[in-house]
């Protein structure tokens, strides 16, 4: 209990609200722009933390990517662009209350479930995190290598359309993540000689150019804006009933259970959240037919799940050092910038911080619903900014952040370099998102590897001398065989069409 | 403002054209020989790239080994499911490249790399200006007051690197 309440006193300083509210100002802002991104957000934004500390930089990281997947809904109801692909279920209810004259009552809902699912999976990580941490704990070397190999499976399975593909993008980051000195023996590896390779890519310059600069590339159509008139949404009447908001809750509640569900399995995310709650929306709604065309349950059990999965993915990363999406394993990165490495200690030798970030993500969703009740006139003006004042933009910031990490010109080449090798893996279909999770997953899952083979004296039986290895080989392999079974029915279906 | 009208005409004509051409391409047996390359130019260099101190078996090439022996094997493995889909006629994984978006992705990139080579000699602010005046001229805006808008954010971007985050930008 004192860790809490040292949590909570920790939390309690005026520059964490700050960036806290900063960092849902921007996440909103690129969420409800379509064609950004959070996970652009968060590596835009990922070198302005390096001098923050742990816990402001966590609450404005955490800004960022709450508020991200809020925002997404703004452009999807106002527009039928969804900002994120989180809010592809938002839409299809979100659009048609637009062609009603209900914008402002859809995104009233949005923004409601939104706080609700936000509140709900963060009360889940405050009471969920501490326990898996306790079972963390007696994991050893060959255990803590299983899980990562398990993240690593089930990312690369899951990230892009073969597997084959997938682990083989995560190869590179565990490649990646492996070039420059060797932390167990000192010795220098694949640094061809060249001084800048010495301490290894850093994990911010690699996703600048992996998740940004890429993005820019791959942006280069001159897109169209659909221009949104503020004018007329501002006179809608936006009041919810009293049978409105009785209508909403059972979805609500079903879709935070199922967005918390979702979010703690690694490899799936706020999208898949979203429609799975759609989907049992729909199958327990009394207006079923009404799904589709503006029925503001859809709206309440998409936006509900897609946030409650925020605090969810959270528990994996926190107890097991295992981020399950992209933009929380660039949330892993920064906690190790911060010195802090994700695991089953991270409880025990860094629990005042902990739980003041825990606890500080119940403020994000509040602030957040402040923040959308009151500036979603800014937020809905901002998806009127032109993609030909964005873009350069971006590319400058993604220029200076390179540059800041360690203040060398070297450091923003290769971020162009990455950025290259991205657009490439991309046009011949490998996945980029196992790669970045490689890169940060890369150093432990070494570590840990040859720890374990140094301890068994290279017998490789080590990784199955314990029955929570055991548990976590059986895992693994249900997890390759419900991949495999996944994409050989995705095939038959493509052609079959 | 002629100028730029015919200009802009010989753009769209030429974007007309090369949106019209594509190039065929099978991305599992491209990608599966380029990580077959990379992964044998990879092991074969190890030896002069990781210089072993200890004796053990368990060293400072384990791991690099164990990930691209993965790579070897599984774009073989890609190679041959590839090829007897080929074989099979049972669709093989052909994509196409339209030339338009390429050449499109091409000169951004050239702008890209032309901002990284300016840095150092003309310093972040001023290849900052150059490179956000030519992206915003590459999305063909006629307003002034975009270029001038870009050209803002590329100082507010370099002053706050400078002397908020205290960032000596080149």
């Amino acid at each position: 209990m004192d860790v809490v309440i040292e949590g909570i006193r920790n939390l309690f300083h005026i520059s964490n609200f700050i960036y806290m509210n900063i960092g849902l100002l921007l996440g909103m802002i690129f969420g409800a722009i379509p064609g950004l991104t959070v996970m652009l957000c968060i590596v835009l934004f990922l070198p302005f933390t390096y001098t923050m500390g742990p816990i402001p930089s966590f609450m404005f990281l955490l800004g960022i990517y709450c508020a991200g997947s809020y925002g997404g809904s703004i452009s999807a109801i106002l527009i039928k662009t969804p900002g994120t692909p989180h809010a592809a279920a938002t839409m299809l209810d979100g659009y048609p209350m637009t062609q009603m004259g209900k914008s402002k009552k859809a995104m009233k809902i949005a923004l409601y479930a939104s706080t609700f699912g936000g509140l709900f999976s963060a009360l889940v990580l405050l009471f969920f995190a501490p326990q898996v941490s306790k079972f963390a704990r007696m994991m050893g070397t060959p255990e803590y290598f299983l899980i990562c190999a398990l993240g690593l499976t089930i990312i690369a399975g899951v990230s892009g359309k073969s597997l084959i593909k997938g682990v083989i993008s995560g190869c590179i980051g565990l490649f990646i993540a492996s070039i420059g000195v060797d932390p167990m023996t000192g010795g220098t590896r694949f640094i061809f000689n060249n001084i800048n390779f010495y301490s290894g890519f850093d994990i911010t310059i690699c996703l600048i150019g992996l998740f940004a600069l890429s993005e820019i590339l791959m942006k280069s159509k001159r897109e169209s804006i659909v221009k949104v008139s503020m004018d007329e949404v501002s006179k809608e009447d936006d009041s919810l009933s009293k049978s409105e908001y009785k209508r909403m809750a059972p979805p609500a509640i079903l879709s935070a259970i199922i967005g918390v569900i979702v979010g703690i399995i690694p490899g799936t995310g706020a999208s898949e959240a979203s429609f799975f709650s759609y989907n049992a929306a729909r199958s327990i709604s009394k207006h079923r037919d009404e799904f589709g065309k503006g029925n503001i349950e859809g709206i309440a059990a998409a936006e509900t799940a897609n946030n409650a999965v925020t605090g969810a993915t959270l528990i994996p990363l926190l107890t097991l050092g295992i981020p399950g999406d992209a933009c929380v394993a660039i949330l892993l990165g920064a906690l190790m910038i911060n010195g802090l490495t994700p695991g089953p200690n991270l409880f025990t030798t860094h629990g005042v911080t902990m739980y003041a970030i825990i606890i500080g993500l119940v403020f994000i969703n509040i602030f957040m619903f402040l923040q959308g009740k009151y500036l979603t006139k800014l937020f809905a003006k901002i998806i009127n900014i032109p993609i030909s004042i964005l873009t350069p933009v971006i590319a400058i910031f993604c220029f200076a952040g390179a540059f800041s990490v360690n203040t060398s010109v070297f450091d923003v080449g290769v971020s162009v370099f990455f950025a290259f090798m991205a657009y490439v893996l991309i046009k011949l279909d490998f996945p980029t998102v196992p790669i970045l999770i490689g890169l940060v997953l890369g150093k432990t899952t070494e570590e840990n590897f040859r720890r374990s083979l140094i301890i068994s004296d290279g017998s490789w039986s080590i990784f199955a001398s314990s029955p929570i290895c055991i548990g976590f080989i059986i895992l693994i392999i249900a997890a390759l065989v419900f991949i495999f079974y996944s994409k050989m029915k995705e095939m038959k279906t493509e052609s079959d069409n | 403002m002629k100028l730029i009208d015919s200009i802009d005409k010989w753009l769209d004509d030429t974007g007309e054209k090369l949106g019209k051409k594509t190039i065929r391409y099978n991305p599992d047996l491209i990608g599966a020989v380029l990580m077959f390359g990379l992964s044998v130019a990879f092991l074969l260099m190890m030896p002069s790239q990781i210089k072993l101190t200890e004796t053990s078996t368990i060293n400072a090439r384990t791991f690099p080994r164990l990930v691209f022996m993965i790579v070897l094997v599984l774009s073989v493995l890609l190679f041959f499911k590839e090829i007897a889909k080929i074989v099979l006629k049972k669709g093989s994984a052909s994509r196409e490249l339209n030339l338009l978006v390429e050449v499109r992705a091409l000169i951004i990139f050239v702008f890209i790399a032309m901002y990284y080579l300016l840095l150092e000699p003309i310093g972040f602010i001023a290849s900052s200006i150059v490179f956000g005046i030519c992206m915003t001229a590459y999305f063909r805006v006629r307003k002034w007051y975009y270029y001038a808008i870009v050209a803002a954010c590329a100082i507010a971007v370099g002053l706050v690197f400078q002397y908020v985050l205290h960032v000596r930008l080149p």
